[in-house]
């Protein structure tokens, strides 16, 4: 397709531009760039965990730290931390979604309710998260309804502040296009107004997600729940197990690269940035 | 004469503006516009900057509340928007995220003409603006000069009765202007639309136009009307069309030099 209309361009000032696509050798590439630096870092500090400065039992080697994270794995312990902590998180976001994106578009396009709603969201923007958290295990108790409704609720209002502006900042322009082509309130909702505030609501996404991925981790800490990536770095302390916690930090990372990168990035990529409403990286 | 077509009466537009720490004041935008145009003319608005000019154009879009007067399409009273109208806006205001084929196919849908149709409707007008190959890519891909293009398609689609402009060419390059001026005409002597068309540019206003209206200061007033009685297609260098230039320069200059506003000048 991208060939064709490059050949049909009627005007010198027109400015197409073939589609990008990425050939199998740039993910190589991709690849290469993000893993030299990380393996030297990782070579590095084998080194240093073998010249035993630092107690082994405090600053453990690579070597140390990936066996046990395979152990763990062997004995489904990770596999099964790793999944409870990724429905905690997938269903409180999925929460968070619903009630951020609904009261964000009812902000977005209700004076009253944007009036009402204002104060009290920029107020508790200002607390974090955690911060509620023994409150919320009053209610009800160390359960993983307390860790999820926490959750939810940081990041509700971050969906809820980007979905508000995404609405309140779209072009005019577009407003006036869609009514003068007869748009009628409802269709001008979801035919212009949903569209148009699509990149913010997605930033509003990405920064709950983000929000409430480093909550899970605090929560199931104080939660002593039982399973989660977070609990079990947080029990390995007891048996001063350091290379579990390290193993534990380093899952962490991952899970949340992948997350943030992959599963959201994708998101993005396919929606805004394919209309060229964001630019692309 | 021909038909009327648009019929506007004692226009009268009053903003209000928001001082900021609870106070309003108001500003009178246009005082008193009367305008008449015939099925089938191309009439251009012109004025100094600021002028109000768009907002009466905004106003006949419906886009806008008037405060007073009436505007008459067809005989029946102009009041909101309506698929009775096709607005080109200066800013384009395509859609992102629909394709330029569903860019177009958004006011069909909204004017309910059944989708077996829409394929040759759009076929038609990307035809008439000459972007056939365009029809499956995402605006942002395309230059300015096709995009409001696609603005002119989008519009004329779902055959309104007139066409209201909105300096459709004021963001474009001298080149990509003139090019779209002259295919402009061109769809206009095809469709023979109704077209009001509001520009900035003398020498824009005298190439297309029947008939010039040249709005005073804010608040506006209609200072003149200059018909534009050159054979088409019209040639920009020719001896009779730099003097209608030069005329309409005066005009509007005088519009500017005026310090006291528009009230009690002459015209000549």
């Amino acid at each position: 397709m991208a060939k064709a209309t490059e050949a049909a361009i009627p005007e010198p000032t027109s400015d197409l531009r073939p589609e990008s696509r990425a050939s199998p050798s740039y993910y190589l590439h991709a690849f290469l760039d993000n893993f030299i630096p990380l393996a030297f870092v990782l070579l590095l500090w084998e080194g240093v965990a073998r010249l035993e400065i630092i107690h082994p039992a405090l600053f453990p080697t690579v070597t140390e730290i990936f066996t046990k994270m395979w152990e763990l794995t062997l004995e489904g312990i990770f596999l099964r931390d790793v999944a409870h902590s990724l429905l905690r998180l997938l269903s409180s976001v999925f929460f968070a979604i619903i009630v951020g994106t609904i009261c964000g578009l009812l902000m977005g396009t209700s004076r009253w309710v944007e009036k009402i709603i204002i104060p009290p969201l920029n107020f508790f923007l200002a607390i974090p998260g955690i911060a509620i958290f023994p409150i919320v295990i009053l209610w009800f108790g160390l359960t993983e309804k307390a860790i999820i409704f926490t959750l939810s609720f940081e990041a509700s209002l971050s969906i809820m502040l980007n979905t508000w502006g995404g609405v309140k900042s779209v072009d005019i322009s577009l407003i006036n296009a869609g009514r003068a082509l007869g748009a009628n309130d409802y269709n001008l909702f979801y035919k212009v107004l949903l569209p148009a505030a699509l990149p913010s609501i997605i930033t509003g996404y990405r920064q709950g997600f983000s929000r409430a991925w480093r909550i899970l981790v605090a929560g199931e800490m104080l939660a002593s729940i039982g399973t989660g990536i977070g609990f079990r770095i947080f029990e390995a302390r007891a048996f001063l197990a350091s290379d579990v916690m390290y193993a534990g930090v380093i899952i962490i990372g991952i899970l949340g690269f992948l997350l943030e990168r992959v599963a959201l990035r994708s998101l993005e990529i396919f929606t805004v940035q394919r209309w060229g409403m964001v630019r692309e990286l | 004469m021909s038909q009327l077509k648009l019929i506007v009466r004692n226009l009268h537009k009053v903003f209000q503006v928001d001082e900021g720490f609870g106070r309003f004041s108001s500003i009178t935008a246009i005082d008193n516009v009367n305008l008449e145009v015939s099925e089938g003319e191309l009439v251009t608005i012109i004025g100094p900057s600021g002028c109000g000019k768009s907002t009466l154009l905004m106003i006949l879009a419906g886009l806008y509340d008037k405060s007073s007067g009436e505007a008459l399409l067809d005989g029946t009273p102009i009041n909101g928007p309506g698929l009775d109208r096709g607005v080109v806006f200066q800013e384009f205001a395509l859609f992102p995220w629909l394709t330029v084929r569903n860019n177009i196919c958004f006011g069909l849908k909204m004017k309910g003409i059944p989708p077996s149709e829409h394929n040759q409707i759009v076929k038609h007008y990307l035809k008439m603006v000459k972007l056939e190959e365009f029809e499956n890519i995402f605006p942002h891909r395309l230059s300015g000069g096709m995009k409001q293009r696609v603005g002119i398609a989008r519009a004329l689609a779902y055959s309104p009765k007139l066409l209201l402009m909105d300096e459709p060419f004021g963001a474009l390059d001298a080149q990509t202007r003139t090019s779209l001026q002259q295919m402009l005409v061109d769809i206009w002597t095809e469709t023979r639309k109704t077209i009001l068309f509001v520009t900035h540019s003398v020498r824009e206003a005298v190439f297309l136009s029947d008939r010039v209206v040249v709005l005073s200061r804010r608040p506006s007033r209609v200072r003149t009307v200059l018909e534009v009685k050159l054979p088409r297609p019209r040639q920009r260098l020719s001896q009779p069309f730099l003097r209608y230039e030069e005329e309409l320069e005066e005009l509007i200059a005088r519009e500017l030099d005026e310090k006291s506003g528009a009230r009690g000048a002459q015209t000549a």
